[in-house]
């Protein structure tokens, strides 16, 4: 039985949160809007994992490449996505050769091409379950 | 000795000169005058021989006139036939006295009829037969009178003439009257005056009867005086040996005759051979011309003409002699002073000689010395010609630098200029598309909503329809017409599409100036030169889309390897000046293709073209056709820069007034291979 898929959105433009939450509407997902990479570290350690990270890359205090590094490395199952205006390229190269991105959204994005990134994290995670469960 | 010399010098040559003239008048004179002589003695000697013949002559007529009287006589006649010598003798003695006396005519002869004598009228007595004789021979013979000189035994010459005595035509006898030559030569001497000597022949003589007729005659008669010849008779006092040796050497003497020496005198002798009756030789009559005054005369003739000649000649010498002497002295005065000249002249020319030694010395080391300068001068005009052609070659090469310096600063410039747009635009980029995004994700949104409540509204409708009063539905479709809501309805979607595309455009623009942020990319990277062209035509969309159709022919070209910002930078230059060529209207074609080693793009336009003189200065840095202020000149320069970097070339072909086509040419595989990142 599937669960509701948690979505964490790192943002500090809350339009863009609200338009992120609308487009996913119609989805069975559960989205938590935060401002800033300090916020969503909080969210995530005090509360359950989520399933995907879905974060702005520049950001007030730590971007968004540097707050999906964190979130590899301590819940390396989230599926992180980075959405963004721009991008250096050699830091975006580097994070996804290292492969703590699951993919990169630039802004401005298509819905569809949201809903099926996060279609396909979510079948991601649905794998990983059943291979947590078999073990 | 010049000095001593001058006067014999002189006067030497001109007294023998002098004196060999005076001898040669002298001899010509002498020789005209002796020839004159000559000339008139031969003269003389033919007249003297003519008036001897005349004599001869006159006086054989005149025996002949006085032989026809007496034979025209009868007493005579009668007597001769009769024989009668007494009446012959006795009429004829008075005519012989008489014919001696005029004439001395000695001889007077009768002869029968047959020669024989009858009768000698000058010696009666004498009764002997005469001799025979030429003269009466051939008057027998030819019967007509005969005359001439006979050569008697004696040696006298007697004219004689026979004369046949004829009565009536009957021969009768002979008349013979006879002269002695002697008397005839004598009135020759009278008359001519000329001395002559008649020598006969001794052959013709007997010596006896010779010697006896001279002394008869009272001559002088040496038989022996001469070899071969005997005078008989002379009237000049010439000594007979004289005579004999003028006879002696007669035959080699000249027709003008001999001179001859006698006693102190001169005498000219000629001869002319002597003839008898018979014409033959019988002696010589020589004739002698005493020429011994006109000798004389012209000997003095001779003195006064050589002593006057002498006497001119000293007067001449002794004139000469003091003029010379004069001008001797004038000369030697002359002499010392050019010697004096002379040796200040030697002493100048020395000088001089030495002067042009110094001048020759000084030129010579002058031609050295400029030789030397000209050979300065032409290295250093070398050193010079070298060093400008070095200026000239390191100027070209500054101008080449400053040139390459200028556009590579333009091509910096322009690259900066743009990386500094792709900076702004990347640190712009996030700020534009956060709202950007979050407007296109709310249209989206809103798009999603849009779906649900129209169909809400269509839901809620047909409800409506089914079950509402009529008053109800009236009031509704009111409201609806009203509100517009059919027209709402129908537009909602285009109005949110249409806000979504400008979302995208915004989108695009941003990206597109993101593309310049890295003009000076490091590394070359594998790339598909359509997407550059899209991206590069995104960026100046604006500008072409009132300009120009475009046009894309895009062959099947692999990626290469390239910096595709750089090429985005080449492609927006030329699509910018395509559409900056064209006036109102026209086509912008892109065509690409390639072979296997090179990938060509070619942007060919429908503007004015480019002059053909400005082709060649077309990538020229700062060349521009364009009004100040529109173009730098700088955007074909950086394109060749940039297409050089990538090893490939540009070429342009344009037809003024038709359109322009620059073509790149990349080649494949010519940049350092570098990972592949995408």
């Amino acid at each position: 039985m599937p669960e509701t898929i948690q979505i964490l959105c790192v943002d500090d433009e809350s339009y863009i949160l609200n338009v992120i939450r609308r487009q996913l509407c119609d989805l069975d997902v559960e989205v938590h809007p935060v401002r800033s990479a300090e916020d969503g570290l909080r969210f995530l350690r005090q509360t359950h994992p989520v399933h995907v990270v879905l974060s702005d890359y520049r950001m007030p205090g730590m971007d968004g490449i540097e707050f999906l590094g964190y979130v590899s490395r301590e819940w390396p199952t989230v599926t992180r996505i980075l959405l963004s205006g721009f991008t250096d390229a050699e830091a975006l190269q580097e994070a996804l050769e290292q492969k703590r991105l699951f993919a990169f959204l630039p802004k401005p994005w298509r819905a569809e091409e949201l809903k099926k990134i996060i279609a396909e994290a979510v079948e991601r995670n649905a794998e990983r379950s059943l291979s947590e469960v078999t073990i | 000795m010049l000095k001593k010399n001058i006067r014999s010098q002189v006067l030497i040559p001109l007294t023998l000169t002098f004196i060999i003239l005076t001898g040669c008048f002298v001899y010509t004179t002498y020789r005209i005058r002796m020839d004159d002589y000559e000339r008139g003695l031969d003269n003389r000697y033919q007249r003297v021989q003519l008036i001897l013949n005349n004599l001869i002559a006159n006086h054989t007529s005149y025996m002949t006139s006085a032989i026809e009287f007496i034979a025209d006589q009868n007493q005579f006649q009668d007597a001769m036939r009769a024989k009668e010598r007494g009446v012959l003798l006795k009429h004829g003695s008075p005519i012989l006295k008489r014919l001696f006396s005029q004439q001395q005519i000695t001889h007077f002869y009768f002869y029968d009829e047959y020669g024989a004598i009858v009768l000698r009228v000058y010696n009666p007595d004498d009764k002997s037969a005469s001799m025979p004789r030429f003269t009466k021979q051939q008057a027998m013979a030819q019967g007509r009178t005969v005359s001439g000189l006979e050569l008697g035994r004696s040696g006298t010459f007697t004219l004689r003439v026979v004369y046949p005595w004829k009565v009536n035509k009957k021969l009768i006898g002979y008349i013979e009257l006879g002269q002695e030559y002697d008397h005839i030569l004598k009135e020759l001497n009278d008359f001519t005056l000329a001395d002559f000597v008649v020598a006969l022949d001794k052959q013709h003589l007997d010596r006896a009867a010779w010697e006896e007729g001279m002394q008869m005659l009272g001559r002088n008669a040496d038989w022996n005086l001469l070899p071969d010849r005997v005078l008989i008779d002379q009237t000049a006092t010439i000594p007979p040996r004289v005579v004999a040796t003028f006879l002696a050497t007669d035959q080699v003497s000249g027709k003008n005759g001999r001179k001859l020496e006698v006693h102190g005198r001169t005498y000219h002798a000629n001869s002319f051979p002597l003839l008898d009756v018979a014409q033959k030789p019988v002696g010589k009559f020589v004739l002698f011309a005493d020429l011994t005054d006109n000798i004389s005369s012209f000997r003095v003739f001779i003195v006064q003409v050589a002593s006057f000649s002498l006497l001119v000649c000293a007067g001449l010498f002794f004139y000469s002699f003091q003029v010379l002497g004069r001008v001797d002295r004038r000369l030697l005065e002359n002499r010392q002073q050019l010697g004096i000249e002379f040796e200040k002249q030697a002493e100048t020319n020395k000088q001089l000689e030495f002067e042009v030694i110094e001048r020759r010395r000084a030129e010579e080391s002058l031609v050295t010395l400029n030789e030397y300068l000209e050979q300065r001068v032409l290295d250093r005009t070398n050193e010079l010609r070298q060093l400008n052609l070095q200026l000239e070659a390191s100027h070209a090469e500054l101008e080449e630098a400053y040139r390459n310096l200028q556009t590579h600063q333009a091509t910096i410039q322009q690259q900066d200029r743009m990386a500094c747009i792709g900076q702004l635009a990347a640190s712009v980029a996030h700020d534009i598309n956060n709202p950007i995004g979050f407007v296109a994700g709310n249209l989206e949104v809103l798009k999603n909503y849009w779906n649900k409540l129209a169909a809400f509204v269509a839901i809620q409708h047909d409800v409506l329809q089914r079950y509402g009063s009529a008053e109800w539905l009236r009031g509704v479709e009111e409201h609806r017409r009203r509100l517009k809501v059919d027209y709402v309805l129908e537009e909602f979607s285009a109005v949110l599409d249409e806000s979504l595309e400008g979302t995208e455009r915004v989108n695009t623009i941003v990206l597109n100036l993101k593309g310049f942020s890295r003009m000076d990319e490091k590394e070359a990277r594998l790339a598909d030169i359509h997407g550059c062209l899209e991206s590069t035509l995104n960026i100046v969309w604006n500008k072409l889309r009132y300009k120009a159709d475009i046009k894309k022919e895009y062959g099947d070209i692999p990626h290469i390897l390239c910096y595709p910002q750089q090429l985005n930078q080449v492609f927006m230059n030329l699509l910018i000046n395509a559409s900056q060529s064209i006036g109102q209207w026209g086509e912008i074609k892109i065509r690409t293709w390639s072979d296997r080693e090179n990938i060509f793009v070619a942007i060919a336009d429908t503007g004015c073209g480019i002059a053909e003189e400005n082709l060649p200065k077309l990538f020229e840095p700062f060349f521009t056709t364009k009004e100040s202020g529109v173009g730098t000149g700088l955007g074909l320069s950086i394109v060749r820069e940039i297409v050089n970097k990538h090893h490939g070339d540009i070429t342009v072909v344009s037809v003024p007034g038709e359109g322009t086509v620059f073509t790149v040419h990349l080649p494949l595989g010519k940049l350092p291979q570098v990972t592949n990142h995408a």
